[in-house]
C-alpha cells in the first residue's frame, strides 16, 4: 500500500514517456486500454489480476493523454497563422496574465477569441504572447481587447512537440503591436473570478514589498513570497544555483504550508467553525496557487495541502504519499509535457527523496539513537538536506552541469534563514494591512535577514571545492 | 485568565514580537551608527558581477552579452591580466556606449 501511489505515478509517467519516444497509433492504444479495462471488470474478485489490469490501463491512459495533448483543436489560432506574416490583423481576446514591462515593451498573454485577417473573420482559441511598444499600461488581467498588429510564428517554434518554454505554457503564436494606440479596450473583468482575485492580490503584495524594501531586498522577497524571479540579479541567482540553494527563490510546499497555517490561525482567532475554516483555507490556497503562476511545485503543494485538509474535514487518516501521487497524476493529466520540465522533475524528486530516502538513511545510520540532542538535530538536518540533494543529483548534473558538494551543508544554514525571511515577508504583508505603522520596523528586520542570507551564500559559494562546473 | 491563547496563537505572537524587536534593533543601529548601514542592510555590491572572476555563463546573463561578446570579454581580461576599471570594457569589439550604459550598473571590479 505504501508504494502503490508511487507505482501508479511511475506507470503513468512511463506511458507518457513511451508515447513521446515511439510513434504510437492512437486507435490501437485506445482499443488496448478498453481491452485492459474489460479485463479488470472480469477480474473484479482477483486482487492481483485486477491490479495488473489497472496498472496496464493506467500506462495506456498516460500514452493516450500525451498523444491527445499533441493535437491542437481545429480552431486553434496556430492553424490560422503563417510562419512569417507581414500583414496586419485584428485579434479579439481576453488578457490572461498580469501585464509586465520587459525590455521597454509591455507583454502579456491573450486568450484569443476572434481573428480578422485578409477580410476574413475566424472564431478561434488558444494563447498568444502579445508584445506592445511603449511603457504605459492601464491594462489588467481579465480585460477584453481588440489588438491590431502582426501575428506570427517564428521558425521552428510553436510545434506542440517542441519543449521550449513558451510551448510548455501552451503559447504557440506571438503578436507584435507597434503602439499602445492600437489597443481597443472593450470590457473589464472578463476572466475567471478566482484568477481575477489572485491577480489583484499579487499586485497588492508586490506594491507592499516595493513600498518598504530596497530594490535588492524587494527582488529576493518577491521571489520567496510570490515566486516572481524576473528581478533577481543574475549574480545572486548564479551563486544560489552553485550552492544548490536556488530552490528557496521558488514558491514551493513550504510557502503553501505557511499560507495555510496563517489562514487557519486567523480564521481560528475569528472563532469560525472547523468545516468553514477548511473550506475558506482551500479557497485561499487556490488563490495563492494562481497568484504565484500555478507552476508545478506550487500546484503539487496545493493539491497535497488540499488533500490533507479534506482528510481532516472528513476525519480520515491523511497520507502524504497519496496526496503527492495524486498531485503528480493530476498535473500530468492536465499537461503531460510537464514530465519533461525540470521544475516538475526536481520538485517531485526532492519530495519523494524526503519521503522515502530520508527514513531509509535515518534507519541505516540509527540516527534515532544518537545520544546528544543538538548533535541529533544537526545530523537529522544534514541528512534531510542530503536526501533531497541525492535525489535530485542526476537531473541537476544533466541539465545544469553543476556538481555542488556544498549543497547539503549550505541547506542546513540557508533553509532556516529562508524560512525566517519568508515568514517575515508574509508578516510584513499582513502587518502593512492591519497595523501599517509597524510595517517599516518589520521591513528593517526583513532587510537584515536578507543581507545575512546573501552574505552567507556568497561565503559558502566561495569555499574551496564548493562546486564544480562540468 | 487575561490572555487565553492557543499554542499556535502564542507561537505567532512570539514570532511577531521577535520580528518587531529585530526591526527596532536594526532601525536603531542604522540611525545611530551610519557606518553600520553596509553591515545590516543588503549591500547592492553583493548582487553585482565581478568582472575579473565571472565565467562565460555568468557574463551571458548580462543584457546584450551573448556567446561572442562574453568570449571576447574573457580573452581581453586574460590579455590585460584583469580589468582595472569598468571603462576598459568600451575597448572590446561589440561593446558600444549604449550596451555599456545598460550593463555597468550590474558590474564591479575587485
Amino acid at each position: 500500500m505504501k508504494y502503490s501511489m508511487l507505482a501508479l505515478v511511475l506507470i503513468f509517467s512511463l506511458g507518457i514517456f513511451s508515447a513521446s519516444i515511439f510513434k504510437i497509433n492512437f486507435y490501437l492504444v485506445y482499443l488496448l486500454a478498453f481491452i485492459c479495462l474489460s479485463f479488470c471488470l472480469w477480474a473484479l474478485k482477483q486482487t492481483f489480476s485486477f491490479n495488473l489490469g489497472l496498472a496496464v490501463t493506467f500506462f495506456f491512459l498516460g500514452s493516450l493523454i500525451y498523444i491527445n495533448s499533441q493535437i491542437l483543436p481545429r480552431n486553434h489560432i496556430m492553424r490560422f497563422v503563417k510562419y512569417k506574416s507581414h500583414n496586419l490583423c485584428a485579434l479579439k481576446g481576453v488578457v490572461s496574465s498580469a501585464p509586465e514591462i520587459k525590455n521597454g515593451r509591455l507583454t502579456f498573454v491573450l486568450e484569443s477569441k476572434e481573428l480578422h485577417t485578409d477580410n476574413l473573420a475566424f472564431v478561434c482559441r488558444g494563447k498568444v504572447l502579445v508584445s506592445v511598444k511603449g511603457l504605459v499600461s492601464t491594462l489588467s488581467y481579465g480585460d477584453e481587447l481588440i489588438l491590431r498588429g502582426k501575428l506570427y510564428r517564428p521558425y521552428n517554434f510553436g510545434r506542440p512537440r517542441s519543449r521550449s518554454g513558451l510551448s510548455m505554457l501552451g503559447i504557440y503564436c506571438l503578436m507584435r503591436v507597434d503602439s499602445y494606440g492600437l489597443i481597443f479596450l472593450l470590457k473589464h473583468h472578463q476572466g475567471n473570478p478566482l484568477e481575477q482575485i489572485a491577480a489583484s492580490s499579487k499586485a497588492g503584495i508586490e506594491k507592499i514589498i516595493c513600498r518598504y524594501l530596497s530594490p535588492l531586498a524587494q527582488s529576493i522577497l518577491a521571489a520567496m513570497v510570490l515566486g516572481e524571479k524576473t528581478d533577481i540579479p543574475p549574480q545572486v541567482n548564479y551563486l544560489m544555483m552553485r550552492t544548490g540553494t536556488v530552490h528557496i527563490l521558488v514558491v514551493s510546499g513550504f510557502n503553501v504550508g505557511i499560507v495555510a497555517f496563517l489562514a487557519m490561525l486567523v480564521l481560528k482567532i475569528l472563532r469560525l467553525a472547523r468545516k468553514v475554516r477548511i473550506i475558506l483555507v482551500t479557497i485561499i490556497l487556490l488563490i495563492y496557487c494562481l497568484a504565484t503562476g500555478a507552476c508545478a511545485p506550487v500546484v503539487r503543494a496545493t493539491i497535497m495541502g488540499v488533500v490533507l485538509l479534506w482528510a481532516y474535514f472528513f476525519k480520515r487518516d491523511s497520507q502524504i504519499d497519496c496526496g503527492l501521487g495524486l498531485a503528480a497524476i493530476l498535473i500530468l493529466a492536465f499537461n503531460p509535457n510537464q514530465l519533461f520540465d525540470i521544475g516538475f522533475q526536481l520538485s517531485f524528486l526532492s519530495v519523494y527523496s524526503l519521503l522515502y530516502l530520508y527514513p531509509l538513511l535515518k534507519k541505516l545510520l540509527r540516527l534515532e539513537y544518537f545520544p546528544h540532542k543538538l548533535g541529533k538535530f544537526f545530523l537529522e538536518s544534514f541528512f534531510t538536506s542530503f536526501s533531497a540533494w541525492l535525489g535530485t543529483l542526476v537531473p541537476i548534473l544533466c541539465y545544469f552541469r553543476i556538481f555542488s558538494p556544498v549543497t547539503p551543508l549550505a541547506n542546513i544554514f540557508i533553509v532556516p534563514l529562508a524560512t525566517l525571511i519568508t515568514l517575515s515577508g508574509f508578516s510584513l504583508v499582513i502587518v502593512s494591512v492591519v497595523l501599517p505603522f509597524l510595517a517599516p520596523t518589520i521591513a528593517c528586520a526583513n532587510e537584515f535577514f536578507i543581507h545575512i542570507l546573501l552574505l552567507l551564500n556568497t561565503f559558502l559559494a566561495g569555499l574551496p571545492g564548493a562546486y564544480f562546473s562540468l | 485568565m487575561l490572555f487565553d491563547f492557543t499554542r499556535d496563537e502564542r507561537r505567532a505572537i512570539i514570532f511577531l514580537f521577535f520580528l518587531v524587536l529585530s526591526g527596532v534593533g536594526v532601525s536603531f543601529a542604522q540611525k545611530t551608527h551610519g557606518c553600520l548601514k553596509r553591515v545590516i542592510s543588503p549591500d547592492p555590491d553583493l548582487a553585482k558581477i565581478n568582472l575579473n572572476t565571472a565565467d562565460g555563463t555568468l557574463l551571458k546573463t548580462l543584457p546584450g552579452v551573448g556567446d561572442k561578446l562574453s568570449a571576447r570579454l574573457i580573452s581581453f581580461r586574460e590579455e590585460q591580466n584583469g580589468f582595472r576599471e569598468l571603462e576598459e570594457l568600451k575597448k572590446i569589439k561589440g561593446m558600444n556606449q549604449a550596451k555599456y550604459e545598460k550593463i555597468k550598473a550590474c558590474l564591479k571590479i575587485e
